[in-house]
């Protein structure tokens, strides 16, 4: 049943981030909740578990965005693992630190999940130009505001994430 | 222990990899398309619930933010009124010049198409330009290929997939985008590109071709798959390619692709 509704919220959550967000942020560009909150995930719980998830969240994107199928699937696996080992290397008894960390890793998780589909798409289309990827993706206004934008729902998706996690009774749901 | 615990781990993670790699290169696309309808069919209802939910919040954040103009702006208007009342006669007489010189300048009429409307419910969420998803397909008649209008004639985009109550638009503004179009005023014919899901770039223009400055593009019906005289937008700047073989100019869309609610589809 627990493993039912986290696939629902997957889903809905999927739903919400190509259909209801978009509207609602200047420029249309919607924050990455799925990315966001495996990030979140991938630092705060052990990831042991959870890679499976993850992997549905980012194929379940797959589909909603017609994107090439397991290239968001990729992404958030890379980020979630890379996420979850550096933050097993860095303590942080400071609430203040603790914040940064979870921006930072945001930050760097949303510029390597631009870097990452714009690489697996180029590939897949033999169109990848590496010379200008970098900064390309950069100065790219959207990148920017998704950034800005996944730092300010950040702090609502990790409330969702407790209360998710109280609602569901365990203490590692999955 | 822990040797062996980071060698499993290490070999989970490569089989993931693997498997992923996989799914994205060598397996092609088309075979997982089945799979994507039947999961956008189940997304359908949802996204067209979400997507209409979240532009009525939009308007009403809109609604709000304006309501200190709304003074000023109600006393213009009711000037403006006055006036518009005096110019009716003379656009009836304009609207009659209009539609001959529409048939002059081989323009579309708007009234030969068989199209079907549709509301938009989902876009690309890494920003406005590359796609839109309508909620029409299959069961619609809606087939790959198609062009999409917006009410005035004015050319958004086509249909890239289609599954059986939904369709993907590929924007005119994607990168994979391409459109044979003329210079309304010049008669000069070229290719519009999209841009990374920002703008357009006329490419492909002689060198003789004359070009100028605030000029209106329109598809040239060359290649057989959209009709002629959809307006595409105008042209802002002119420059030569680097090879001084063509004329490239910047064209700005008509209409802002992040303010789509209904398009229209022409059927065959």
């Amino acid at each position: 049943m627990r493993k039912i509704l986290i696939a629902i919220l997957i889903f809905l959550a999927a739903i919400i981030q190509v259909s209801f967000l978009p509207n609602l942020f200047p420029g249309h560009v919607a924050p990455d909740i799925m990315l966001v909150g495996a990030i979140i995930w991938s630092v705060w719980k052990n990831l042991k578990r959870a890679w499976l998830w993850i992997i549905l969240a980012g194929l379940v994107l797959d589909v909603l965005t017609f994107d090439y199928l397991g290239v968001n699937a990729i992404s958030f696996f890379i980020i979630s693992l890379g996420v979850s080992s550096l933050s097993k290397r860095v303590t942080a008894d400071n609430k203040i630190l603790i914040v940064l960390l979870y921006a930072g890793f945001i930050i760097v998780g949303t510029i390597a999940n631009f870097l990452i589909g714009d690489i697996l798409n180029g590939l897949n289309r033999s169109a990848v130009d590496w010379s200008g990827l970098l900064a390309e993706t950069v100065n790219r206004n959207g990148l920017i505001r998704k950034i800005f934008f996944n730092l300010i729902v950040s702090p609502f998706i990790y409330w969702l994430i407790v209360k998710m996690k109280t609602f569901l009774r365990s203490g590692e749901i999955i | 222990m822990p040797a062996k615990f980071l060698t499993s781990r290490i070999i989970k993670f490569l089989m993931v990899m693997a498997v992923l790699l996989l799914l994205v290169f060598l397996v092609p696309q088309k075979i997982f398309n089945s799979a994507r309808g039947i999961i956008l069919e189940i997304a359908y209802p949802f996204q067209k619930t979400f997507y209409t939910l979240s532009g009525r919040v939009r308007e009403t954040f809109e609604f709000l933010a304006s309501i200190s103009e709304l003074k000023a702006e109600n006393s213009g208007l009711i000037k403006e009124n006055n006036q518009f009342l005096a110019q009716i006669a003379e656009l009836e007489n304009q609207k009659k010049e209009n539609e001959s010189l529409r048939r002059e300048l081989e323009l579309a009429p708007r009234k030969k198409f068989n199209l079907e409307a549709s509301l938009v419910i989902g876009q690309d969420p890494s920003g406005p330009g590359s796609w839109i998803v309508i909620d029409k397909g299959r069961s619609s008649g809606i087939e790959v290929g198609l062009p999409v209008i917006v009410s005035q004639g004015i050319l958004v985009g086509k249909i890239s997939e289609v599954y059986p109550n939904s369709s993907k638009v590929a924007m005119l503004t994607d990168s994979a985008s391409f459109v044979n179009v003329s210079d309304i005023d010049t008669g000069a014919k070229g290719i519009i590109k999209g841009e990374y899901g920002l703008g357009l770039v006329l490419n492909m223009v002689e060198q003789t071709a004359l070009l100028n400055v605030g000029d209106s593009i329109v598809t040239s019906g060359l290649g057989g798959d959209l009709p002629d005289g959809l307006l595409v937008g105008q042209l802002q700047q002119i420059e030569n390619t680097q090879d001084k073989l063509f004329q490239r100019a910047i064209v700005a869309p008509e209409i802002r692709y992040s303010d789509l609610d209904i398009v229209f589809v022409i059927k065959r």
